[in-house]
């Protein structure tokens, strides 16, 4: 039977969503029929309104942090919390660019909107993983918990020192190699599928492959037996880096998304006060 | 001879075990392969590493096989012979070995035990950091933290300080005051990063100095840091009439006027119509809807009020109402504005037709029979700008004299000398009648000059040439008055030289004829401010609007109709290409003393006080 899971992006249909998209719609037709004096600007009175409601929104988004550090029950499950985040944190796109009434230029009033504005959009990138990674993730896992898999390359790294015993000195170098240097983690910009083919592991189960058919008899038979081994290995450790990608995409954003919506908040404290300090 | 092994474990919590194997020979192998005598297993270890020999019962030998080597005492070795008591210590890979005789003659005792860990196996690293984010960010709370403190020390917390701090420059931008010291260059680097859009053009000056208008901290740019530079304003019209004609725009404003009061927007001062910040154009509104809001249907705010409603240019502004005067003679003159639509004629006490001046002929051959230098001044064809000459700015047309723009024609003279030509001075009638007498009568004193009665010589003439004399005096000033009398008469005859542009009047008690005064318009709108040098423009002649040349009359109106202007100035369209908003023509504040002087916060209390 399958399993029928509500993801936060249509939490209670799509509630928040629909929120959102009224109180933009709402904004603009303000906006647009607006009797303000002279051009539209952040300080006319709906300039000041949606300045005030943006700057709201904008601390009760970062409250998403505190609130999903407290487990409680209750109709604000985290599950509608993060909805209402991300369509709301959305809504602000439209909401704070009323507010600048079009007008940018180079000082800390569209710094603070380039934030958030960077934020956001940092935002649809989790979103966009959230949406995508985890299936992946867990075809990829296959119900193997990180610890596992760490456990299962240690016991292969035993197994190939045990393998390895009878074999000839100039075997030992790769094998000595794939256990030592073999390193799990993927580096950050380069691709799995090139770290595999670079890997002390893979590259010593091919080289003594080969060193197969030119062994000597007494050999081949041990040789073999290593070079399972480290195929194995290969194995496991592709699936351990994809899992490390993945888990990376899924995080790796959030090392945008919260350091810069600080400096949001920051910008923004400095954009309320420069605005009240010269009136 | 006999050797044997002894391996050796340490337990946790110290316990040792020993697992002894006696081999009766001599000789023993020692490496990982399982038909050694002695298996050490590692990876570290050869195959076959090395062989172990007894060579006497006080001495040892130990040979690494192949490239092997063996480490003695610290250094590596193929092969050394070991005396027993010396405690030599061997390693291979992980493994010591010491050697030593037991206590049974010939035995040699060799203990081997594990002391370095194996080959590492595996990734002993753990979860965290390999599955973490170590290694691929720093962490988010230090960027965060960092992020935070960088932005508000430097948009926030330096551009307070240097607020109090620094000095600025007294007088704005001018390159004497320039900053010079390092925090005098961060406040204005740091106030500028405050600015939230360009200076207005008119207010460029100040963009360096934020203090010269943000006098206090979070207090509004008051009414009088405006009014210390913009001194003596006027009002847009008197107070009742503002808050008559500005309250009351149904219930949405009303509810605008609440919001706007719950944010703290007052009303009524000066910044609540110019915006600063808004680019080189704007700091002076061009939104018709702020005059239009009023005057849409100013009759009905305002039952009394002369001004009549206006929503557009292009389609709702009513004609034209020039400034005329109706009655040169009054005193002091009383302009009048009667609009275009009624065909108004003007009554300036002048005879000159426009026509006649421009085209006739008999102008081509007047001009013809003047002095060259003044002939050049003309050209052969009088056109407007002989006469009428634009004022400093070229925004209006300087006022016609007769001695500058007339007499070149129109010569006052009445008579030639050797040396000078005598001219009538021009209006003042009772002068002329005193200039033409002192002349006349100065003709007829040179005549008589020397001939004096009371004189040696008068003394000596006798009675019947003095008698002579006195009738010659007495008809040389006779002639003298007859003379200026006949002047006169001809001079403010019809066809005399005053008449020909202007008329005489009833002298009433006066012997003399009197001139009917004359009062030109100077500005025939008033209310408007219109500049002919941003209309020199195109094909656009003097003509196209005043229509000069068919007007053969001083009293017709040649200011041109609103339709003239509407040819260009279209406001019909979203996006007119020529300026046709209220502003391009009037301006909000009354500089003809007409309203009181601008006074916001007056008017604010006003505005406050009246019912919502």
């Amino acid at each position: 039977m399958p399993i029928s899971h509500e993801g936060f992006l249509g939490h209670k249909g799509y509630r928040y969503l629909k929120l959102a998209i009224g109180l933009s719609i709402f904004a603009i037709i303000v906006y647009a029929l607006a009797d303000v004096n002279s051009r539209p600007n952040g300080g006319t009175w709906l300039g000041y309104t949606l300045g005030t409601i943006s700057a709201l929104l904008i601390v009760w988004l970062m409250m998403l942090g505190m609130r999903k550090r407290a487990i409680t029950a209750g109709n604000w499950s985290l599950k509608g919390w993060t909805s209402a985040h991300v369509y709301l944190g959305s809504s602000l796109l439209v909401l704070a660019t009323l507010h600048t009434g079009f007008q940018f230029g180079l000082n800390v009033h569209t710094l603070a909107y380039g934030l958030m504005v960077f934020v956001i959009l940092s935002g649809f990138v989790g979103i966009y993983y959230y949406a995508t990674v985890p299936r992946k993730m867990s075809d990829n896992r296959a119900h193997r918990t990180q610890s596992d898999m760490l456990e299962a390359i240690r016991a292969l790294n035993r197994e190939l020192n045990e393998a390895a015993q009878p074999l000839d000195q100039k075997y030992l170098g790769d094998v000595k190699t794939a256990i030592r240097k073999t390193k799990i983690k993927p580096g950050l910009f380069t691709s799995i599928h090139d770290i595999q083919k670079r890997c002390a592991t893979t590259r010593a189960s091919k080289r003594l492959r080969k060193a197969i058919a030119n062994a000597d008899d007494g050999m081949r038979q041990p040789l073999e037996h290593v070079v399972s081994i480290l195929e194995r290995k290969a194995a496991l450790l592709m699936r351990t880096r994809k899992h490390i990608r993945n888990k990376t995409l899924l995080q790796l954003w959030l090392y945008f998304h919260v350091p810069m919506s600080f400096a949001l908040l920051a910008a923004l404290m400095a954009h309320i006060v420069s605005v009240f300090f010269y009136w | 001879m006999t050797i044997r092994i002894e391996f050796i474990k340490r337990r946790p919590g110290g316990r040792i075990t020993v697992r002894p194997t006696i081999y009766d020979k001599r000789e023993i192998s020692l490496g990982r392969a399982t038909d050694c005598d002695v298996h050490l297993a590692d990876l570290r270890v050869g195959l076959h590493h090395a062989n172990l020999t007894q060579v006497s019962p006080t001495k040892a030998r130990i040979e690494a096989n192949d490239d092997h080597r063996v480490r003695v005492d610290g250094s590596q070795i193929r092969r050394r012979d070991i005396t027993l008591n010396e405690q030599s210590v061997i390693r291979i890979g992980p493994y010591q070995l010491t050697l030593a005789a037991t206590e049974k003659a010939g035995e040699l005792l060799i203990t081997i035990e594990l002391v370095e860990p194996p080959t590492p196996v595996g990734d002993n690293r753990d979860e965290k950091t390999v599955f973490g984010m170590r290694g691929y960010a720093p962490s988010k709370r230090a960027t965060a933290w960092l992020l935070m403190a960088t932005i508000l020390a430097v948009f926030l917390a330096l551009p307070i300080s240097l607020h109090f701090r620094a000095k600025m420059p007294e007088s704005v931008n001018s390159q004497k005051n320039a900053p010079h010291s390092v925090p005098e260059k961060l406040a204005l680097a740091t106030n500028q990063h405050w600015m939230a859009g360009a200076m207005s053009s008119s207010h460029a000056n100040l963009t360096n100095d934020c203090r010269s208008c943000h006098v206090k901290p979070f207090t509004r740019v008051m009414d009088e840091t405006c009014l210390s530079c913009h001194e003596e304003l006027g009002d847009h019209a008197h107070q009742d009439k503002m808050t008559l004609a500005t309250t009351g725009h149904g219930e949405g404003d009303q509810w605008l006027g609440t919001l706007r009061a719950g944010l703290d927007i007052p009303e009524g001062r000066c910044g609540s119509c110019h915006f600063e910040h808004n680019g080189p154009e704007g700091v002076i509104p061009k939104e018709t809807s702020f005059c239009v809001d009023c005057h849409t249907d100013l009759d009905q705010r305002i039952e009394d009020t002369k001004l009549v409603n206006v929503s557009n240019f292009s389609k709702r502004h009513p004609e034209f109402s020039p400034t005329l005067v109706r009655n040169p003679q009054s005193t002091p003159v009383k302009f009048e504005r009667i609009s275009l639509v009624k065909h108004p004629k003007e009554n300036n006490g002048l005879k000159f037709p426009h026509d006649f001046h421009l085209k006739d002929e008999e102008v081509i051959r007047k001009i013809a029979t003047l002095p060259t230098p003044i002939r050049k001044k003309y050209g052969d064809v009088m056109e407007c700008a002989n006469c009428h000459e634009p004022d400093a700015a070229g925004a209006l047309i300087k006022p016609i004299e007769m001695e500058t723009h007339c007499a070149d024609c129109h010569s006052l003279a009445f008579a030639t000398g050797e040396t000078s030509v005598r001219n009538l001075p021009h209006g003042q009638p009772a002068e002329v009648r005193r200039v033409l007498a002192d002349f006349y009568l100065a003709q007829a004193t040179t005549l008589l000059l020397g001939d004096s009665s009371t004189g040696i010589l008068g003394q000596q003439l006798s009675a019947e040439a003095r008698a002579r004399r006195a009738r010659l005096r007495e008809q040389a000033l006779e002639n003298a008055r007859r003379n200026t009398e006949d002047k006169i008469e001809r001079v403010f005859s019809e066809d005399g030289v005053c008449q020909k542009c202007h008329t005489n009047q009833d002298p009433g008690s006066n012997s003399l004829p009197e001139i009917r005064p004359v009062h030109l318009s100077t500005n025939y709108f008033p209310m408007a401010k219109f500049s002919h040098k941003s209309h020199e423009t195109g094909d656009l002649e003097c003509t196209t609007c005043h229509q000069a040349e068919t007007s053969s009359a001083a009293e017709d109106i040649l200011m041109p109709s609103i339709t003239a202007c509407r040819d260009c100035h279209d406001d019909s369209t979203t996006r007119p290409t020529i300026a046709s908003d209220c502003l391009t023509c009037h301006g909000f504040h009354n500089d003809n003393k007409d309203a009181p002087p601008m006074q916001p916060r007056k008017t604010r209390a006003a505005m406050t006080r009246w019912p919502r």
